[in-house]
């Protein structure tokens, strides 16, 4: 082999490498990538500070979704029992009779 | 250095985080479309490789060049504020970082070949880019994950 063949196989082997690469990352869905340039401590405090803020406004509307779905439930089972406490007494009613 | 600091966070969030990668991709950027039209001749390059390589070569370099400063200039702060940044572009960089780590590594070992030791000067510099890349593209590769 000359030095021209092998120069052009390693360039076209590199290449070739390189589309697989990018098609496999493709195919793995791997497009995203994060990286922290807080570059003092203090930035890095701040934004510790910043995603807890974040994660308790998370929690506190979910805890909010949560309890707004017990008082729902709680009244249509107060409602339930409401219609059949007066279902009961329909039915006494017509059997005194 | 406020007025300096303004200036420079009117530039992308890639390029603020990696300002020397962008100037690679900057600096590469001639040399590719130079070699693709002809105007940039080198000899140790056109001794290496047949003309269809040659070509393919500057191809290559040109195209892992905007590849890579395409994953760079799409990058975003996120959280409001200026400590993390996302590469939303992962292909992107990892297909660039590659070409043009491959076209780095053959042109240094072309120098090397033909130019003997007075080619140390360039084929070097060329060869830690070659290596730079590269480990730029592993990690990246072995860390991206799909978008949540």
């Amino acid at each position: 082999m000359s030095v021209e063949q092998i120069f052009a196989a390693v360039l076209t082997g590199g290449v070739i490498s390189a589309i697989l690469s990018y098609l496999a990352a493709r195919r793995a869905n791997k497009t995203t990538y994060m990286e922290s340039v807080a570059e003092t401590l203090s930035e890095f405090n701040d934004r510790l500070k910043t995603e807890l803020k974040e994660v308790r406004i998370e929690l506190d509307t979910e805890r909010k979704r949560r309890r707004s779905e017990v008082e729902d439930l709680s009244e249509q089972l107060a409602a339930e029992r409401r219609k059949t406490r007066a279902l009961e007494e329909r039915i006494a009613s017509l059997e005194s009779r | 250095m406020g007025f300096q600091n303004r200036m420079i966070e009117r530039l992308p969030a890639g390029v603020q985080a990696h300002p020397l990668e962008a100037s690679f991709v900057a600096l590469a950027i001639p040399s590719g479309i130079l070699g693709l039209i002809g105007v940039a001749r080198s000899p140790a390059l056109e001794n290496a490789l047949p003309r269809w390589a040659h070509i393919m070569w500057a191809v290559s370099l040109l195209v892992g060049c905007i590849a890579w400063g395409n994953g760079l200039l799409r990058a975003k702060y996120v959280n409001n504020g200026h400590v993390t940044i996302v590469f939303r572009q992962v292909d992107s960089l990892i297909l660039g970082l590659s070409l043009v780590s491959v076209s780095c590594f053959v042109y240094a070992a072309a120098i090397l070949t033909f130019a003997g030791w007075s080619g140390i000067p360039v084929a070097v510099p060329l060869l830690t880019f070659a290596i730079g890349t590269y480990i730029r593209r592993i990690k990246l590769a072995s860390r991206a994950e799909g978008e949540s």
